[in-house]
């Protein structure tokens, strides 16, 4: 896309069709935690012809807006751990700003491959977890942990304790790095490592996610927008959509329990797997 | 989670607003067929010129802008609310955080 428009009678119908998509993605990735890049990228530049230099800078906003939206519904229900958040996007905002600077000069062929392995990787130990484990009602006991939290869903209080903080926080910077240089969410990484790696919670996890988003993704739209990368008017009906899409999600996420949660992000992982490594092979 | 949550809250709320209604003024303008004009996103006085002026462009880079001081001003309202908490950690780590974003923006205007 070089900025233009098409005519003015196919104009309304692109920018429903990018309205519809991102409210779209914004709904889903709400409520896995995961932004709506993954589908915002792939479906403007596969199906709508739009360029991916244009297109990730404003799924960029649009992952900003996923978060902002979708955030304050989360807080109401008092599952993110904002102190978590807090330290681990010291991580994420770092890893964007860099993946901003260098998103000009990597390879976008090798990246999309590695990124395709690493979904595919975080897809199968995804799948793996779907099933709920044994004694899981005595493990996650709040009595023995320090931090808990109400699962809507079950109006359970359950009971986590974050670990291996250092080593989150450290895939969380390959995170901020991913989302500044494709426009995604970093919560595809970020929600697996804090359930597989530190032990939060699947429902903590995905709103904590959530609430990191936004800053970690305008760390790099900061340096997108500086070096004339991003398209307002292709921003603004990517953010409209996941505006919306996000609210209905958030709504939509209270009502829907973890393991299903999980297996969308194992289905979503494995088909933008399967689009990152179609792009690369050109 | 025991700090309070009322000012991180209405942040997002307001961001939300404000940045929503920009980029719907910019997309009703499009759809009433004003062009999209062009300018320095980064100039205060061009983006306000081209909003009063009903450019597209105006309005949405100001929806740019609103949605991406959101989360900063949300870091900045929860560290905030965990040092009145009495959680000093978590609020001078939020500073760290504001400092890498202020890193972006001064990687930005050092363009």
């Amino acid at each position: 896309m070089d900025g233009s428009w098409p005519r003015y009678a196919c104009r309304v119908p692109a920018d429903l069709v990018v309205l519809v998509v991102s409210l779209l993605a914004g709904g889903f990735g709400s409520m896995v935690g995961i932004g709506g890049g993954l589908i915002v990228v792939p479906v403007l530049t596969t199906l709508l012809g739009y360029d991916i230099t244009v297109v990730v800078p404003a799924s960029l906003v649009g992952v900003i807006a996923v978060s902002v939206a979708a955030a304050g519904p989360f807080l109401d229900g008092e599952t993110v751990d904002r102190p978590l958040a807090i330290r681990l996007l010291i991580a994420t905002a770092a890893g964007g700003l860099t993946g901003g600077l260098i998103a000009g000069f990597l390879d976008a062929r090798a990246l999309a491959v590695l990124f395709a392995i690493l979904l595919v990787y975080v897809a199968i130990q995804m799948a793996r977890q779907v099933r709920p484990r044994a004694g899981a009602a005595v493990a996650d006991d709040p009595a023995h942990h320090e931090r808990s939290y109400v699962e809507p869903v079950t109006k359970r209080r359950i009971g986590y304790t974050p670990r291996r903080l250092p080593a989150g926080a450290a895939i969380a910077y390959l995170a901020g790095n991913v989302s500044g240089l494709l426009g995604v969410g970093g919560g595809v990484i970020n929600v697996p490592v804090m359930t597989l790696l530190m032990d939060v919670p699947m429902r903590v996890a995905t709103t904590t996610s959530t609430f990191m988003l936004g800053a970690t993704a305008a760390a790099s739209a900061i340096v997108y927008e500086a070096h004339g990368r991003l398209d307002p008017m292709l921003a603004a009906p990517v953010a409209l959509g996941v505006f919306a899409g996000a609210k209905l999600g958030a709504r939509l996420s209270k009502r829907i329990p973890p393991s299903w949660l999980r297996i969308a992000f194992v289905a979503l992982a494995g088909w933008f797997a399967v689009q990152m490594t179609l792009k690369a092979l050109g | 989670m025991t700090a309070g949550q009322g000012a991180t809250r209405l942040v997002l709320r307001a961001g939300v607003l404000v940045s929503a209604a920009a980029f719907a003024i910019a997309m009703l303008l499009r759809v009433a067929g004003r062009a999209a004009g062009d300018g320095d996103a980064f100039d205060p006085g061009a983006v306000l010129a081209a909003c009063l002026a009903l450019d597209p462009w105006g309005w949405a880079t100001l929806g740019v802008f609103a949605v991406i001081a959101t989360p900063v001003l949300a870091i900045a309202a929860t560290g905030h609310e965990h040092r009145v908490a009495g959680d000093r950690r978590t609020a001078l780590l939020s500073l760290v955080v504001l400092g890498v974003l202020a890193l972006s923006l001064a990687v930005a205007l050092l363009r």
